[in-house]
């Protein structure tokens, strides 16, 4: 069933991706520092970029978080020699390996090498796990007590999140195959774990939501497992509530606290990267893809595509943003209860919910929604 | 039958200062030398070496605060331990002095620090300072001195320098009887506990200081805590300077609580040479000094938002406090270091143009702080963070001495602005309440610094009402003290009582400072609100004191809760132990 593109194009988007996904998760990162700086009614320093300066540091300055990772890979490595060397030097290049092969997966506007590829959401999330285990890895290498307490904290937030996440997941996924049959559409596949299908469905579905016919984002068809994947990622992306693995105050920074010079770079590289695909992911799952098939006003459609990932993009870091600027920090106790209480309840919810539509729309019970 | 009825009358009269009077010559009898009442209520009572124990025991019983305890140091007379004992929170002003004279040669005194955990700090510290013995001290470590500072040439040397002192043998003997402890769990029996080191450079601190934690998990079985790494020797300084330039000088100790170390200075002063200063002074102290305390209260609060995690509340908090800082630039010259407290009243007037500046930026504090109190009430995380977490008993509050916010969290009404008024605090210039709170965790810490802000706005505005109808004069002309005068008296800083005791020598410099900050007292307190907790709640907790290191420079021995054995490691020797070959 799979398409996929030719040989010599899928070589070349292998390569152009990452370095495009790492682009805009700079972008992403600048954006949340901006938007939680104005939050926090901070005036920051009121000065204008020297002309000389401004091809490197750009007048806007949203290139910072690049920046703070090149002053990174300037400067001198420190390995302690306590340490666990190989672990504690290849933890973070698997952690960015493993994040740019994820990359490789996503559509990122419908564009992906091995986005058609069946099992691709699944590689995806085995991929985006790793990034926990070298963490836990490298802190436990590093033979810092700090780094032991970063590292056990780590494991438990995992914990927490994860069951959510994947079970907020995989309920998403049997959309595809559960729902279209029943509401009089053409079944695609049934339930696919491909993303690039489950991108594919939410653009050539769409849904008539109290008469008001809108493309079929699954965020409308199951909201409870999209809430559940939200909370999780604010867990993945140590937004505020739950950045306890890295909390300054309690434990310096947590496994990372031995980490300096370039091998904390690739680190920072790896974050970036987590974070883009974080909110591409769902973007895919839950926003339709940002993918428009339709060439309006004359304008090609990945044009139209990319300004709706922006649109949509700017929307989560907004919420991301607010999450981040309100809140104070969990203890880890609180946050694994936190997790076991709202966001697994929902997504056990989002979990039945499918079959719920559907024993509703069979017996003739209107919710309100329908597959067009 | 006159004289009987007489003196059932007296008795029925009695206050707690004859009581005290009767029992202490009853118990001394011959040895009750001298008596002189320095101040109102304020009696020095001078006696010998051996009865210190027994004074304690009966002072701590009767319910009284051991507020300092002090040498001076008397040139051939020897030395003299001062023992200041408070009652001002049973009854107003109340306090007793007592007094020791030891030789110059081996200089010894029986330690209270069994009797009371009061003790323990001050006597460590002067055991650093003047080299006067407590014996039976139960840890006689160094307080401000390094562990290894080498005290004897002639004692074992290792690598040069001599580790074991007289006085720290003990600790050395103690520990070698419990075997080894080993700090990183690499022993089997210990290998469910493990040590952090916290500081002297740690995130969690603005300020150096050094915390051992010993964790089983996540769980703090004991803490210990070195101090000393800012010792500037401020106490020193001010005894070779003339009485008029040591208000400038006592404003460094702390760079947030800087008018209340000068005004608990003059007011010292001020009663050496018994002047009164002028109401318009009274009052313009009085507004700086709440300013103060709003500033202060205010920088706080953003500092435990950030230990939470809190970043927003600390940046709110930092800018509101900007209002502050904006204000005290307009009405003393400076932003953090005001100098406009001076003996004998005020340096500079507060003008009729300055008041809707002050009503006005006043108006915005006050919005902020009751926004804040909202958050402390109503935001879910900064609940789940702050409450039942270092909890402090009234009963440990008092055994231990905590004083100010962290005292009055416990639900202990204890404020120096009431028992014992200065500048215009007292009821026939402004008129306000103590605040209190019966949580004793750190969210009724929290909620307490919240509402005195509060409190603060209110005394500023009533200040400000009642100045306009004072007269001009703002200070009267000091004078030097007589030979032998002395003084005590205190200020009720934003972190707590502050204490000051001078002696004058009758020259232009006094004889004796003794400076005892709140921090002091409240860092003492510390290890009995961390026991038991959990590690990621350490910050808040020692945060919710509001420890000001640099006014304090001074923590203590390792309790183990489990076995109830007190186990003393030195740095140098696990230096000496884990260094590399």
């Amino acid at each position: 069933m799979a398409v996929y593109l030719p040989i010599w194009q899928i070589i070349i988007i292998c390569f152009a991706l990452p370095a495009v996904g790492f682009f805009l998760g700079v972008l992403f990162q600048s954006l949340i520092r901006k938007l939680t700086a104005r939050f926090q009614g901070r005036r920051g320093p009121w000065y204008i970029v020297p002309k000389s300066l401004r091809p490197v540091v750009g007048s806007t300055r949203i290139l910072q978080p690049f920046w703070d990772i090149m002053k990174l890979m300037y400067k001198q490595t420190l390995i302690p020699s306590t340490a666990q060397r190989k672990i504690f030097i290849s933890a973070p290049f698997a952690a960015s390996t493993s994040l740019i092969i994820a990359i490789w997966f996503i559509p990122i506007i419908g564009i992906s090498p091995f986005g058609p590829f069946e099992f691709s959401l699944i590689i995806t999330l085995y991929l985006m796990l790793i990034v926990p285990l070298t963490i836990v890895a490298s802190g436990a290498a590093s033979s810092s007590p700090w780094g032991a307490i970063g590292s056990y904290r780590e494991v438990i937030l995992t914990l927490a999140y994860e069951i959510p996440f994947i079970l907020g997941i995989f309920s998403t996924a049997m959309l595809t195959g559960i729902l279209t049959p029943v509401y009089g559409g053409v079944p695609l596949i049934p339930g696919s774990l491909s993303l690039t299908d489950i991108v594919n469905f939410q653009a050539s579905h769409s849904i008539s939501f109290f008469g008001f016919k809108i493309p079929a984002f699954f965020i409308l068809l199951n909201p409870f497992a999209a809430a559940a994947i939200l909370m999780s990622l604010i867990g993945k992306l140590k937004i505020k509530p739950m950045d306890i693995p890295d909390a300054e105050v309690e434990v310096i920074a947590g496994a990372y606290t031995e980490y300096t010079g370039k091998l904390l770079g690739v680190y920072e590289i790896a974050k970036i990267l987590l974070l883009f695909i974080s909110l591409t992911l769902f973007i895919d799952m839950y926003l339709g893809g940002a993918l428009v098939t339709v060439n309006y006003l004359g304008v090609p459609s990945f044009i139209w595509s990319g300004i709706v990932f922006g649109v949509e993009i700017v929307i989560l870091i907004l919420i991301i943003s607010v999450v981040n600027a309100a809140n104070a920090r969990f203890r880890i106790d609180q946050a694994f209860t936190w997790y076991m209480k709202i966001p697994l309840i929902l997504s056990l919810i989002g979990l039945v919910w499918p079959y719920i539509m559907v024993s509703l729309a069979g017996a003739g019970v209107s919710i309100g929604i329908n597959i067009v | 039958m006159t004289d009987s009825e007489a003196a059932t009358s007296k008795v029925e009269k009695f206050s707690i200062v004859d009581e005290i009077k009767l029992f202490l010559k009853e118990m001394l009898k011959d040895n009750y030398i001298e008596e002189k009442e320095i101040q109102d209520k304020k009696y020095v009572i001078r006696t010998t070496p051996e009865y210190v124990k027994p004074i304690a025991d009966y002072m701590i019983r009767r319910d009284g605060r051991l507020v300092h305890l002090t040498v001076s140091d008397e040139g051939v007379h020897g030395f003299e331990v001062q023992y200041h004992y408070g009652f001002d929170h049973l009854e107003t002003n109340t306090h007793f002095i007592i007094k020791v004279r030891l030789p110059r040669e081996n200089p010894e005194v029986p330690s209270i620090a069994p009797i009371t955990w009061q003790a323990s700090w001050a006597e460590r510290e002067m055991m650093d300072l003047l080299g006067v013995t407590f014996t039976d001290h139960p840890d006689p470590r160094h307080l401000f001195l390094p562990y290894e500072w080498p005290e004897e040439a002639e004692s074992e040397k290792i690598d040069g320098f001599s580790l074991y002192t007289k006085r720290d043998k003990s600790a050395y003997y103690i520990r070698k009887d419990l075997g080894k402890w080993v700090p990183l769990a690499l022993s089997p029996a210990d290998a469910k506990l493990t040590l952090l080191p916290i500081g002297p450079y740690h995130p969690m601190f603005i300020e150096s200081e050094y915390f051992r934690v010993r964790v089983e998990g996540d769980e703090i079985v004991d803490v210990d805590m070195k101090t000393g790494f800012n010792h500037r020797g401020v106490m020193r300084l001010a005894e070779q300077r003339h009485y008029a330039r040591i208000p400038f000088l006592v404003e460094r100790v702390c760079g947030i609580c800087s008018t209340t170390h000068a005004t608990a200075y003059c007011n010292t002063v001020e009663a050496m040479l018994d002047i009164e200063i002028p109401d318009r002074a009274k009052y313009i102290r009085t507004i700086i000094l709440e300013l103060e305390r709003l500033h202060s209260h205010l920088i706080w609060l953003g500092v435990a938002g950030d230990l939470i995690g809190f970043k927003t509340l600390f940046m709110w908090a930092l800018r509101d406090r900007e209002h502050v800082l904006d204000l005290f630039e307009k009405l003393t010259g400076n932003r953090v270091h005001h100098d406009i407290v001076y003996l004998g009243g005020v340096r500079k007037d507060i003008s009729e143009a300055h008041i809707p500046e002050i009503i006005r930026r006043l108006d915005f504090i006050e919005d902020s702080v009751k926004k804040y109190i909202d958050i402390a009430f109503d935001h879910p995380v900064v609940k789940a963070r702050t409450m039942d977490i270092g909890k402090l008993t009234l009963s440990t509050a008092k055994d231990a001495g905590a004083v100010g916010p962290t005292a009055r969290a416990s639900d202990w009404k204890i404020d120096v602005r009431s028992s014992n008024p200065y500048a215009a605090y007292s009821p026939e210039y402004t008129t306000w309440d103590v605040i209190t709170d019966s949580g004793c965790d750190v969210w009724s810490r929290v909620v307490v610094r919240l509402k005195e802000a509060l409190v603060s706005c209110d005394i500023i505005r009533q200040s400000v009402e009642r100045m306009k109808s004072t007269s001009a004069e703002i200070r009267v002309k000091p004078h030097l003290p007589e030979e032998g005068a002395e003084a005590a008296n205190k200020t009720e800083a934003p972190r707590g009582e502050l204490y000051y005791y001078i002696k004058s020598n009758g020259t232009n410099i006094p004889h004796t400072v003794r400076i005892r900050t709140p921090s002091y007292r409240n860092d003492a307190v510390l290890p009995f609100m961390l026991r038991g907790q959990t590690l990621s709640d350490a910050p808040i907790i020692i945060g919710s004191i509001d420890p000001c290191f640099s006014c304090t420079d001074r923590m203590i021995r390792i309790e183990d809760v489990k076995t109830n054995q007190v186990r003393l490691e030195r740095i140098g020797d696990l230096a000496r132990k884990y260094r590399r070959a």
